[in-house]
């Protein structure tokens, strides 16, 4: 019996192999691959290249902007960049879904539908997923039916995988209609009478001339859903058509005034209800079939890849869309945070080196060096924000993830500022440990959301005006908080590891350095605080209202007004400014990143799991300082008493 | 204490019923009907719009309800009503022939069953009961009435059900 | 120290405007903001304010693993008007006057004139919701929270008085079940028991030997909704005549028609509903458009198209998010929209606040002050940080 099946299925195989399939080497082309990249689609409400789209959908799937490959078929391969891919994926669905694509984060997600599991944390092909398909649909469905509060990690994993397998299932159907010989499937389905008519003579038949035939017969009640020859071909045309054309809005609308990028499945759609659509969407439409045939052959792929993605490109740029798609291209190829990530860790590490023999003729050599990696850290941090504003036409912030490459952005430069003045060394190495923080956090943030970071925005945040002033100065009173907490822990530190007159002036260095941060962020907290009351009267008439976000800066400032007025008051001195300026650090945290956890409380889960960790992390080694601070504390009073 | 705020009427304000019934201030006025002598009104609720109890002890309940979906047509209903009197179901030619009565002017089935009746969500079920009832749809939208009880109280207020049921009407948006 | 030689007043005045006051009273403000922001997870948004940023004391309850401690704390009125009065004497009165505090005199004016603001709009400041289906007009709006009974006079002509007797929220809330109280007024033929308030309710039949019924109905208490608009209160009136009978309703802020009693020839309406206030203009909704990022069901602006009209003259405006329309002192906003089955209906925010514009004006205060303070500060770090090389 087992033989029998796999006979059938060896059949069945060899009938779908009858049909050519293109090389590996013509698909993955560079040029076919640089010009597939700079395809200008709609997604998410936004035109954004191929490029972005595809990086997007694999880092949320795969966890990662590329994968990692090892294939019989992909010899001269061990990485494939997102475009490849997804080309892949469309050309060659018969390896892609070899691929381990799907990142499961617990196992017991896919041991729940039948499927082997391997590691705790661990990535599966389509072809491993498949067999658990139906257990797969019946568990995310009962799973779904849960309030997302009361959803286990595991229960998630299976929703997220489901929602991940079906996504890609009919991505790399994409090109399943053009690759289908729809004579013989017509001649096989149906009888001979409405196969004849729907054919007609033509040698070959296309999705298209079907569709029209179709939505005709169907008007005509020739074809009906009850009749099951009539239901089997429609089957296959939802199957290979429809469903797979949902996935990419890449066809732009003749009609200037309409806004939205059509996707084949409404080009069929309409084909088919109106027996005809316009010329231009029928063509782009067409053309993606042809570049299956095309594809055969490596010649005429790389011609009818650029002719197909010049003529949409075309048609992008006379409706004025298509300025910023090559920017956002380069953007991501940059990867301007990554390389700031580099310059500033390297940055620190000779900084530090630095520090270890202070006015040493090699602490010059490595303050110098530390300058100029630091800058191009900080060159590549706000170049990359350059180029998003320019890409958006917005300004800077207006997710969370741009608060992170912003305010990294912001230390840095106060930073600098900082050492040009005072010139030793130290807060180079803080800067750099700074920035490459800051770097690193926005990147496991990325991968984490899994969305394309520059998304459009719900009609209250599209106001430049607000969006440069309040939320800008807010980001900054955070990154001085969070700078001043900063250079207070480098002052903890370097109290343990050091002793004597020397060091205590520089600790009187560190405290005015701290000192003056804060009270750079405190100005900019309490203006930015209350610009954001102000826009808040003016979009819904209330200046304050108590919500988590506007008290969570409120707390920033009033905890700065009360070092300011301690440290005026002769309250604190050293070490009672750094403990609180660590206190300041904590609950700048707990504002930035706390408050938007409070909702979802005690059931965290995924993507917030990790922030949660990440500020739990970041709440203890602020307490674990004030610790030492209060141990200072009672050292200085002990010694005092000695003295006296 | 002394009330001594006020507030301005707006002319674009709606102008309210003066004299309205309790019925109609809380939205309540669509059903009325005669609650026949003996029987008391019990808990109504969004199933149950109107809810009555009879007999000593009030073990007899008589209620009007309503579905919307309709609950799989008159068919579906009578043989659901069947299986709570552990009955067997009946088939549609047998449907056909059940007596008719009519329910706020739709004509619906007239059901009468004996059995041991299992009341909803309960694990045991109570012998020697009866059941009366009206299955009527419109449209879409499944009508009843359905009154159960003891075998011997059902049939003593098997009057007081017609009475009730003839009585059951939709009020009209300018009656009264 | 001559502290001891110092009168009383001196030392009360010194304590005033004391660094030491200031600090404790920014670090309680900071304590209960703290605390109010958690709270609002499980009281909600509109409690919170009020036990917390609103009130002269409050018990926080500290949920320390499970066992709850009882820790007190004083509330935000207090700790306010604590920081007013300290600014005044210490940043103010005592300040050393001179090009060094400029700065600083001039932000914490500028923040003592914001607290000043807050109070004003605490005080004074109306504000609630006027929707709006395509083509209908109003003049009013309703507020959120305040819920009153209002008593409104009848002629036999069916004609009503054009004013309402209104008591206000905090005359009767506190009126659970068990407590009472009667209102009346000068021409008003009746007296008017209240009791048995209950923040949300519905509405049911009672059973037939239930004595507390009404009408054959009852106030059935619900949950209270974790947002204030969502619930709908209830609660028990007893209208007694001079001629010492009395009549017993049931007003419910979800009821369709009001009570009515009858007495000498008229008619009196009661009901419990939200406070309503009329504006000196009507706005018309023509035109609600909600645009759509393409191919998203996201929401990139609301606008509504609207007519104000003022005394009968018509003046067409465009109310869009951020962009409200001002006049008189009335501020009308895009605040959401709702799609029911009569069509798209556009919710405006209506707000009138005597201090609607001084916290802008404050701002720009506090950031020139600031800003003045802060540079001469720079200066100062960074001529002594560049001494050395200087020299």
């Amino acid at each position: 019996m087992r033989h029998l099946l796999l006979t059938f299925f060896l059949l069945l195989g060899s009938l779908a192999g009858a049909q050519q399939l293109p090389e590996v080497s013509t698909i993955l082309d560079k040029e076919v691959v640089a010009t597939f990249q700079s395809l200008p689609i709609q997604e998410g409400g936004r035109i954004k290249p191929l490029d972005t789209y595809a990086r997007f959908l694999l880092l949320r799937m795969h966890g990662k902007q590329s994968i990692a490959v090892k294939h019989d078929q992909l010899p001269n391969h061990k990485k494939l960049k997102a475009v490849e891919w997804l080309l892949l994926s469309w050309f060659r669905p018969d390896i892609a879904r070899d691929l381990p694509l799907f990142v499961v984060d617990n196992s017991q997600a896919v041991g729940e539908i039948g499927v082997d599991p391997k590691d705790l944390r661990d990535r599966y092909s389509w072809n491993e997923i498949v067999k658990g398909r139906e257990e797969l649909i019946k568990r995310a469905q009962a799973y779904n039916d849960i309030d997302s509060a009361q959803q286990t990690g595991v229960q998630r994993n299976v929703i997220n995988l489901a929602r991940n397998f079906f996504d890609y299932d009919a991505t790399s159907d994409f090109m399943t209609a053009a690759r289908t010989d729809w004579k013989k499937e017509i001649n096989s389905i149906l009888s001979p009478a409405l196969a004849k008519e729907i054919s007609g003579d033509a040698a070959n038949l296309s999705v298209w001339d079907l569709a029209l035939k179709l939505g005709t017969m169907i008007r005509e009640n020739k074809i009906q859903g009850g009749s099951e020859e009539s239901q089997k071909i429609l089957n296959l045309f939802i199957d290979t058509t429809l469903r797979p054309g949902k996935t990419l809005a890449f066809i732009p609308p003749d009609d200037a005034k309409e806004e939205a990028w059509l996707q084949v499945e409404q080009t069929v759609t309409n084909l088919m209800r109106e027996g005809k659509i316009s010329e231009g969407e029928l063509a782009v439409s067409k053309a993606r079939d042809g570049l299956y045939p095309a594809s055969l052959k490596a010649e005429t792929f790389k011609t009818a890849v650029k002719a197909f993605v010049a003529d949409i490109r075309a048609r992008a740029e006379k409706r004025n869309e298509l300025s910023q798609i090559d920017r956002e291209v380069s953007y991501h190829r940059t990867d301007y945070f990554t390389n700031a990530l580099v310059w500033y860790m390297l940055g620190f590490l000779v900084a530090t080196l630095g520090l270890v023999a202070p006015q040493s003729k090699l602490s010059r050599w490595t303050t110098r060096i530390a300058w100029i990696t630091v800058l191009l850290g900080v060159g590549y941090n706000v170049w990359g924000i350059t180029q998003r504003c320019i890409i958006m036409g917005r300004p800077p912030i207006a997710t969370l993830y741009e608060t992170i490459i912003f305010i990294a952005a912001s230390c840095a430069l106060v930073g600098l500022f900082i050492e040009k003045v005072t010139r030793k060394g130290v807060v180079l190495a803080v800067v750099g440990f700074v920035g490459a923080l800051g770097m690193f956090l926005s990147n496991r943030f990325m991968a984490l959301d899994g969305q394309d970071t520059m998304p459009t925005l719900e009609a209250v945040l599209i106001t430049n005006f607000w969006l440069a002033t309040h939320v800008t100065c807010i980001n900054i009173g955070y990154a001085g908080a969070l700078l001043g907490s900063i250079t207070s822990m480098v002052y903890v530190i370097f109290r343990f590891l050091t002793k004597g007159e020397p060091s205590v002036e520089f600790r009187r260095l560190l405290t005015r350095i701290t000192y003056g941060i804060m009270c750079f962020g405190l100005l900019f907290a309490l203006v930015g605080t209350v610009l954001g009351g102000i826009w808040a009267n003016d979009s819904w008439g209330r200046f304050w209202g108590w919500d988590p976000k506007e008290n969570g800066a409120l707390m920033i400032v009033l905890m700065g007004l009360v070092i300011l007025h301690a440290r005026l008051g002769g309250y604190i001195r050293e070490i009672g400014l750094h403990a609180l300026s660590l206190l300041l650090g904590a609950i700048t945290l707990f504002s930035w990143f706390g408050v938007n956890q409070l909702s979802i409380g005690l059931h965290s889960y995924g993507f917030t799991a990790g922030i949660t960790l990440a500020l739990n992390i970041g709440y203890s080694t602020k307490f674990a300082f004030m610790l030492a601070c209060g141990w200072f504390w009672l050292q200085e009073r002990a010694a005092k008493k000695v003295a006296a | 204490m002394e009330i001594t705020h006020s507030r301005d009427i707006s002319q674009y304000e709606p102008k309210p019923k003066v004299g309205a019934y309790p019925q109609e201030r809380f939205g309540d006025e669509r059903l009325i009907w005669q609650t026949p002598d003996g029987w008391s009104q019990a808990e109504r609720s969004q199933m149950r719009p109107v809810n009555l109890a009879f007999g000593p002890n009030k073990e007899g309940e008589c209620y009007l309800s309503l579905l919307p979906g309709g609950g799989g047509g008159v068919l579906a209903n009578v043989n659901r009503w069947r299986k709570q009197m552990a009955q067997p179901e009946i088939t549609e030619e047998e449907l056909a022939k059940m007596p008719k009565k009519t329910l706020m002017g739709i004509e619906g089935a007239f059901v009468s069953i004996e059995g041991a009746y299992t009341s909803v969500g309960a694990t045991e079920s109570k012998a020697d009961y009866k059941m009366l009832g009206i299955v009527a749809a419109m449209g879409e939208a499944g009508l009843f009435v359905k009154m159960v009880g003891p075998k011997a109280l059902v049939e003593a207020n098997s009057q007081a059900f017609d009475q009730f049921v003839t009585s059951l009407r939709l009020r009209m948006p300018q009656g009264q | 120290m001559s502290a001891s030689s110092k009168s009383l007043p001196a030392k009360i005045f010194d304590l005033l405007s004391s660094y030491g006051l200031a600090i404790i009273v920014l670090s309680f403000l900071l304590i209960i903001t703290y605390f109010g922001t958690l709270s609002q997870k499980d009281i909600g948004l509109l409690d919170s304010q009020a036990k917390y940023f609103e009130s002269w004391f409050l018990i926080h309850e500290w949920n320390l693993w499970g066992m709850i401690v009882p820790i007190p704390l004083p509330g935000g009125a207090l700790l306010m008007v604590l920081l007013f009065i300290n600014m005044l004497c210490g940043a103010v009165i005592r300040i050393r006057k001179g090009w060094r505090t400029i700065g600083v005199l001039i932000s914490h004016i500028a923040i003592m004139f914001m607290l000043a603001a807050g109070f004003v709009s605490f005080i004074y400041k109306t504000e609630g919701a006027m929707p709006l289906f395509e083509g209908q007009a109003s003049d009013q709006y309703q507020s959120y929270h305040e819920r009153i009974i209002e008593i409104r006079q009848w002629g036999a002509d069916g004609k009503g008085t054009s004013t309402a007797r209104v008591i206000p929220m905090k005359h009767f809330s506190d009126l659970e079940p068990g407590r009472a109280r009667t209102f009346f007024a000068k021409d008003l033929p009746f007296e008017l028991q209240v009791t048995a308030y209950r923040r949300n309710a519905n509405i049911v039949q009672a059973g037939e030997d239930e004595k507390s019924a009404i009408d054959g109905y009852r106030i059935q208490p619900v949950a209270n909704a974790k947002e204030d608009e969502a619930n709908t209160a209830a609660v028990e009136v007893s209208v007694k005549f001079q001629d010492g009978t009395e009549q017993r309703g049931i007003l419910w802020e979800r009821e369709f028609e009001p009570f009515t009693v009858k007495v000498g020839g008229m008619s009196y309406t009661l009901a419990l509903s939200r406070m309503k206030w009329k504006l000196p203009f009507a706005i018309r909704l023509n035109d609600f458009q909600r645009e759509l990022h393409p191919g998203t069901m996201k929401a990139k602006k609301y606008t509504s198209h609207v007519t104000k009209i003022t005394d009968g003259r018509e003046e067409p405006k465009v109310v869009t998010m951020n962009v409200p329309v001002r006049d008189q002192g009335y501020v009308v906003y895009q605040a959401s929209f709702s799609q029911g089955t009569s069509g798209e209906q556009s919710v405006f925010t209506v707000a009138s606040n005597p201090s609607d514009q001084w916290p802008l004006w404050s701002c720009v205060a506090v950031a020139i002050g600031l800003v003045i303070h802060f540079m001469m500060h720079l200066v100062r770090f960074l001529s002594r940080a560049l001494k050395p090389k200087v020299a």
